[in-house]
């Protein structure tokens, strides 16, 4: 899985609440408008079916005054007199016509019909007509009025007395419940309106607002259930579904007529539609503003740690030059500063670090850099290497200051390096001398071995080094270098305010002593015997056993001449001879010791180590040493 | 038709000197023994034809419309004729659509109508076609012997000839037809009767003027 930025974390942090708040208030708004709408739609029923009520009481009213009218209308009396059955029927189609009535008959006040327009069944019209007389009798208006069927049509009939002055006779008076009435009472009560008669599970439509594959729906509707009587319930009609009122129907005679009013929920739900609409143009506005705003927001905030991580990543890389531009005070303000600081400090720690390395070998930097510094050491076997430069003092003398610090520091350099490659560290200068560490203060078990190498490889650096010096019409650089490995105290020495990384002891002295030995033997490198057994691989010269200034102990020092594989027959066959007379030597053997160094010396002119022991032998040939003496070379004076 | 019962049919009749008429008192009481004003009581002897009408006819019968009402019960014999007589400031225009009369009589104020002879023997009820609170009822009768109760539920009918009558009572709120009562009278005697009519109430009209709209039925 990605990650996901930090700006992008706040970003759809900011953008889940606000979401959340308004897609809350969003849905919370939805459903209490469906709720409102579906109120206000039963709400709307309700009156509808009140308006309904009022307009068909009105309405019976109405054509009950039209029809007193007629009762007492003289010209209607007339025609009544003449007791002539045609002509009653014009006056009634006359009085129907006047009123707009459906159905109009005129009844004997015994209830015989005496005429009716258009023509009906008597035997239909008898009890009806005379129900509702019966009623009309018995009330002090003389009037009566109801729903029943005119044949198989319900109709809204009105029955007065024909006043002459007295009832003489009762005209009928019948309003069909058709179409036209259902859309009259559809354009003042607004709803749909359906008449009808419940038949077990069927509705049979007398009339309706709607279209007639509807009436089929909404007669079939109460097999589905749920259809009570005064109830409210959903009725799905032509797909649409309908909120829908079952009432019964005004006044009725005969057998009971229902109601059904009936307004799509989609009516309600319009006026909410713009509500809603805009209610959502508000939501995703708000979202949108929020997300700009949240954009912002964390634009706010991620650019300035942008700015850091930037200045971070090239503090990283070295570039200390960087400062984080961001002027705040808050919490990402004092992040930039710490940053700012922080590069500062890093800049000075690497620049001491460098310094420190100027002063000290690298690994002791780093030593020193990644531990406390405390004052102490701890014994350790390290190898100690000197080197110094052979008749510095002539050498001095011969150049111009300028240029000996410029040779003392190329020959320095040259060296130093060398002694780096090969893992020791340059404990400190020490005039025109190098003093080195091999084995601290990083462990390395094969410290002797590496000085040993260092050794011979500043053999081989020097010899180029006076190459050049040569070129330049110099004379050569000699010197000379002594290792010895021993026990010494490795730590930070001094006091607690300036401390040194060193080594001290018995041991590093006696390094320095041998260094000095090369001009004894003119070798350009001596080492002790410990230096020598830990360093295999390498071919020796035993040189000499000597005892040096300040130690009675004698020590065994040797020269390497390189490694041992790289020596051919002949000369391994001279180091035998030579090892040969040593041993004659120290045998008091001084004829056969000199007539084989003798030999060596005819092979190697330039070698000053064989004259070095033909002149001892010619000076003990002549004064013959004591018992005592074992062949050890007791170093004189100085050194 | 039970509509005339006659509980107290009294018999005994009175001798009222050496006249050759006698007079009958009748009593009319509805079913709670309440006297019925406004009833109409009429003999027919059985054995004696009624006296003819005079060749030149009977005076003409007065029916006057004062302060817009008729008198409400005017019994008449069959062949007599009635003259409307407007009392009034204004306007009357009075009708009958009943079968027995039908008639149109315009009346301007102080007017009295042509007579209107009634032929047919039956009621005709009388409105004003105007005023729809005007109610008259005009009973066309075969005989010369009838009278109209007061307020006390009395009427006497005067110079009947001694013979077995049938004694009628109508009323317009009375149920369906009477049934006669035979009534035997002696000359110069008064005969008593009395008559329990169970009127239909609801069915006797009288219009409230005050409220002509409604058409109120009066008790």
């Amino acid at each position: 899985m990605r990650t996901l930025s930090f700006r992008t974390r706040i970003l759809l942090t900011l953008l889940g609440l606000i979401l959340t708040v308004q897609g809350t208030a969003f849905v919370a708004v939805y459903l209490a408008t469906g709720r409102s709408a579906r109120t206000q739609i039963e709400a709307e029923l309700g009156a509808s079916a009140r308006v309904f009520e009022a307009l068909m009481e009105r309405r019976e009213v109405e054509l009950a005054q039209a029809a007193s009218l007629v009762s007492g209308d003289f010209a209607f009396k007339t025609a009544f007199s003449l007791r002539h059955q045609p002509t009653m029927v014009t006056a009634l189609r006359n009085l129907r016509n006047r009123v707009g009535a459906d159905e109009a008959a005129l009844i004997d006040p015994d209830r015989t019909l005496l005429a009716a327009d258009p023509e009906m069944t008597v035997a239909s019209e008898r009890v009806t007509f005379g129900n509702l007389i019966d009623r009309a009798e018995r009330t002090p208006s003389i009037t009566a009025s109801g729903v029943d069927f005119v044949g198989d049509r319900p109709y809204l009939l009105v029955t007065v007395p024909l006043m002459a002055p007295v009832p003489v006779a009762w005209i009928s008076l019948g309003f069909d419940l058709n179409d036209t009435l259902a859309a009259e009472l559809k354009e003042l009560t607004g709803a749909e309106v359906s008449i009808g008669r419940l038949e077990g599970e069927t509705f049979v439509v007398y009339a309706s607002t709607l279209p007639p594959n509807w009436r089929a729906e909404l007669s079939q509707q109460p097999a589905r259930g749920g259809w009570t009587r005064g109830s409210v319930s959903d009725v799905t009609i032509g797909g649409e579904p309908y909120v829908t009122l079952l009432s019964p129907l005004g006044d009725f005679i005969g057998s009971p007529l229902e109601v059904v009013l009936q307004r799509p929920l989609s009516e309600a739900m319009a006026s909410y539609r713009q509500l809603r609409l805009f209610l959502g143009l508000l939501t995703a506005a708000g979202l949108l503003i929020s997300a700009i705003g949240a954009g912002l927001i964390a634009r706010n905030v991620t650019l300035p740690i942008r700015r850091v991580v930037e200045a971070v990543e090239k503090v990283a890389a070295g570039d200390y030059s960087v400062t984080v531009g961001v002027r705040r005070t808050d919490e990402l303000g004092q992040l930039a500063t710490a940053v700012n600081k922080m590069t500062n400090d890093l800049m000075e720690r690497d620049r001491a670090r460098e310094l420190l390395g100027k002063m000290v070998s690298q690994q002791v930097a780093t030593e020193l850099l990644g531990r406390r510094l405390e004052l102490g050491g701890e014994e350790r076997v390290v190898s100690v290497l000197f080197a110094d430069i052979r008749g510095f003092t002539r050498m001095s003398q011969n150049y111009p200051p300028a240029e000996l610090v410029s040779v003392l520091n190329g020959y320095l350099t040259a060296l130093s390096d060398v002694i780096e490659r090969h893992g020791g560290i340059v404990d400190k200068y020490i005039g025109d001398a190098i003093m080195a560490v091999f084995g601290a203060p990083i462990h390395q078990p094969d410290h002797a071995a590496r000085a040993v190498s260092a050794a011979l490889a500043m053999h081989r650096s020097l010899d180029e080094l006076n190459r050049t010096l040569v070129d330049r019409g110099r004379p050569r650089v000699e010197f000379g270098i002594g290792i010895n490995t021993a026990t010494v105290v490795v730590g930070n020495m001094g006091s607690a305010r300036r401390l040194n990384y060193t080594v001290i002891g018995d041991g590093v002295n006696l390094a320095a002593r041998v260094e000095k030995l090369t001009r004894e033997y003119d070798v350009p490198i001596v080492v002790t015997q410990s230096t020598q057994g830990d360093a295999p691989g390498f071919l020796f010269r035993e040189l000499d056993r000597v005892r040096v200034k300040g130690r009675d102990e004698a020590v065994r020092v040797f020269e390497p001449l390189g490694e041992a594989s790289s020596f051919g027959e002949e000369s391994l066959h001279r180091l035998e001879s030579w090892h040969a007379a040593l041993k004659r030597y120290r045998s008091r053997d001084w004829g056969g010791a000199d007539s084989i160094l003798a030999d060596l010396q005819e092979g190697e002119q330039d070698s000053l180590l064989y004259a070095v022991y033909r002149a001892r032998i010619e000076t003990l040939r002549l004064a013959p040493p004591g018992a005592a003496w074992d062949g050890t070379f007791n170093t004189p004076g100085a050194y | 038709m039970r509509a005339i019962l006659p509980i107290a049919a009294v018999l005994a009749v009175l001798a009222t000197g050496a006249a050759e008429a006698a007079d009958l008192a009748g009593i009319v009481r509805d079913g709670n023994g309440a006297p019925v004003a406004d009833a109409v009581i009429y003999a027919v002897p059985r054995n004696r034809p009624v006296p003819a009408l005079p060749v030149q006819g009977l005076p003409p019968t007065a029916i006057d419309q004062v302060n817009s009402q008729f008198p409400f019960i005017t019994p008449v014999r069959r062949g007599s004729a009635v003259v409307f007589r407007n009392a009034d400031t204004y306007g009357h225009t009075v009708y009958s659509v009943s079968q027995t009369k039908v008639f149109n009589i315009p009346l301007s104020r102080d007017v009295v109508s042509a007579p209107v002879v009634f032929d047919t023997a039956g009621v005709v009820v009388v409105g004003c076609s105007i005023h729809d609170y005007m109610l008259a009822y005009i009973l066309v009768l075969d005989t010369p012997y009838y009278a109209v109760t007061n307020a006390t539920g009395t009427a006497i009918l005067n110079n009947l000839p001694a013979d077995t009558h049938d004694v009628f009572v109508w009323h317009p709120g009375m149920a369906g037809t009477a049934t006669p009562v035979p009534l035997v009278v002696t000359d110069g005697a008064i005969a008593n009767a009395e008559f329990r009519v169970p009127l239909k109430l609801d069915g006797l009209w009288r219009i409230d003027r005050n409220n002509p709209v409604g058409r109120h039925i009066a008790p």
